[in-house]
């Protein structure tokens, strides 16, 4: 019988580690709504989530020998869910490259998110622009912008110095508004 | 900056702002993979990689039997290498990084090459970002080069050993951590103001590492050397807030009024008299003091 989160995290973690089944089903039901929320947040798009999530999981349990224990699991499934997300986008990347179907975006100044169509049709605008940054600014914006991560939290998920992460978001966020158009505002 | 302090306006673009929101405030969608699928395809694919890592054992196995008797060669073990069987994708597992960046920034443009496994420098229109504890070798038609460290600035010679923040060797340096000693470089009339850009940086380090008062100074010059400049609207905003986190509103309600006065129609102008007007005094302003009635 596997031990619950609530009662013991780590046995929990030694549980899913040897195999457990209960332990592993109990440890993705604990964890799946945020990896999926993160997803969601990441790519705008539903349809990637199941099949992320699955990605994440999966490389979650056949590595959670390595993980050491020195960051709490939200975190280092965080930290999958952008290597995935990572992966996923450059997949797309040069689907879309290959295929010549990469979408410029056009946003008129004018338009205003009035319903809720223009509003999903501006979040699509935004996905399509997110996606065609280069993956080291993308990943900065993601995590300091959209995930909102502490700048030291992000530096550590993303392997540079902070200040690197901090010139990168923002330099993200300038690619951002100029892809759509949002740069001449004055 | 990105981060607005709460009920002020953010400086950057309203609507990308209002996007930012929206992408924020998406619902989580339902998961209907089960855990069931995840240990099937898990299982599978481990059993897949230990057959393939079996493959590429008996492939090398081979190639070395069939290459024994001839001249030494790595192609067959470079095969084996690049076989996606025999090697599994290895996802990058981000390491923590330790310290600060460094920016070498003469006046032409050098190249810098790791060694000994330093990390690639990151490039931005800045200068070029060599990473602490790594070794660099520096090409540059100047004998001297500008370093600057978290927003601080000093000047380095090529020809000389001198151990700063940069151990500079000839035509190498080595960035050190922990600073001891520090020298600012001399006024030359030939050397031109920093850029906006550069202020804005140097701002946010002395921000980042908890030198508001710092950070203050580099944003008024920023406002006062670059009055029109896209870094300066939000380096504007930033001095407001920062004046008020400071304890000054009266400081803060001249950023804000000099915001409105220079950029009258800039998109932020509406949130930005709206944070003006929450201060609740407005003194009248000489440029971004206040000055008594």
């Amino acid at each position: 019988m596997a031990a619950t989160l609530d009662a013991d995290p780590i046995a929990l973690l030694a549980a899913v580690r040897r195999g457990d089944a209960a332990a592993q089903a109990e440890f993705f039901e604990s964890h799946k709504d945020a990896v999926a929320r993160q997803i969601m947040r990441m790519t705008g798009d539903a349809g990637w989530v199941d099949d992320l999530v699955q990605e994440v999981f999966i490389a979650a349990f056949s590595r959670l020998g390595s993980f050491r224990g020195d960051a709490a699991v939200g975190t280092w499934l965080h930290r999958i869910t952008v290597n995935k997300v990572r992966n996923a986008w450059d997949s797309r990347r040069r689907r879309l490259a290959r295929e010549s179907e990469a979408v410029r975006p056009e946003v008129s100044e004018h338009d205003a998110p009035d319903d809720e169509v223009a509003a999903a049709e501006q979040l699509r605008q935004f996905y399509a622009a997110l996606g065609e940054l280069p993956g080291k600014y993308r990943d900065a914006f993601v995590c300091r912008v959209i995930e909102e991560l502490p700048l030291e939290d992000a530096s550590a998920e993303l392997g540079v110095p902070i200040s690197t992460v901090s010139y990168r978001a923002r330099r993200a966020e300038a690619l951002l508004a100029k892809a759509l158009g949002l740069e001449a505002s004055s | 900056m990105t981060q607005p302090f709460s009920s002020e306006p953010s400086p950057r673009h309203p609507r990308l702002d209002a996007m930012i929101r929206a992408v924020r405030a998406q619902p989580a969608p339902p998961v209907t993979v089960q855990v069931e699928d995840i240990r099937a395809a898990a299982s599978t694919r481990s059993s897949r990689r230990w057959w393939g890592a079996l493959a590429a054992a008996a492939v090398v196995a081979v190639s070395l039997w069939a290459v024994r008797d001839r001249p030494t060669t790595s192609a067959s073990l470079v095969a084996a290498a690049d076989d996606p069987i025999a090697q599994p994708p290895v996802e990058r597992v981000p390491e923590v990084a330790d310290a600060a960046a460094l920016r070498p920034r003469p006046s032409s443009s050098p190249s810098i090459e790791p060694l000994e496994g330093a990390d690639e420098p990151a490039s931005n229109e800045d200068g070029v970002m060599a990473v602490i504890g790594g070794r660099y070798r520096v090409q540059t038609t100047e004998a001297a080069m500008q370093v600057s460290v978290a927003g601080r600035v000093l000047e380095v010679s090529a020809a000389s050993d001198v151990v700063v923040d940069a151990r500079v060797e000839h035509s190498s340096f080595t960035v050190v951590k922990g600073a001891a000693r520090w020298s600012k470089p001399e006024a030359s009339p030939q050397v031109p103001g920093p850029s906006a850009k550069q202020l804005a940086t140097q701002a946010e380090a002395a921000l980042l590492s908890g030198r508001l008062e710092e950070s203050v100074r580099l944003l008024r010059q920023l406002v006062q050397s670059h009055p029109r400049g896209p870094a300066t609207k939000a380096g504007l905003i930033d001095l407001a807030r920062l004046e008020k986190r400071l304890g000054r509103p009266g400081r803060a309600h001249c950023a804000y009024a000099l915001f409105s006065k220079r950029f009258p129609s800039d998109a932020r102008t509406p949130s930005v008299r709206q944070a003006d007007q929450s201060l609740g005094q407005a003194p009248r302003c000489r440029g971004l003091r206040p000055v008594s009635k």
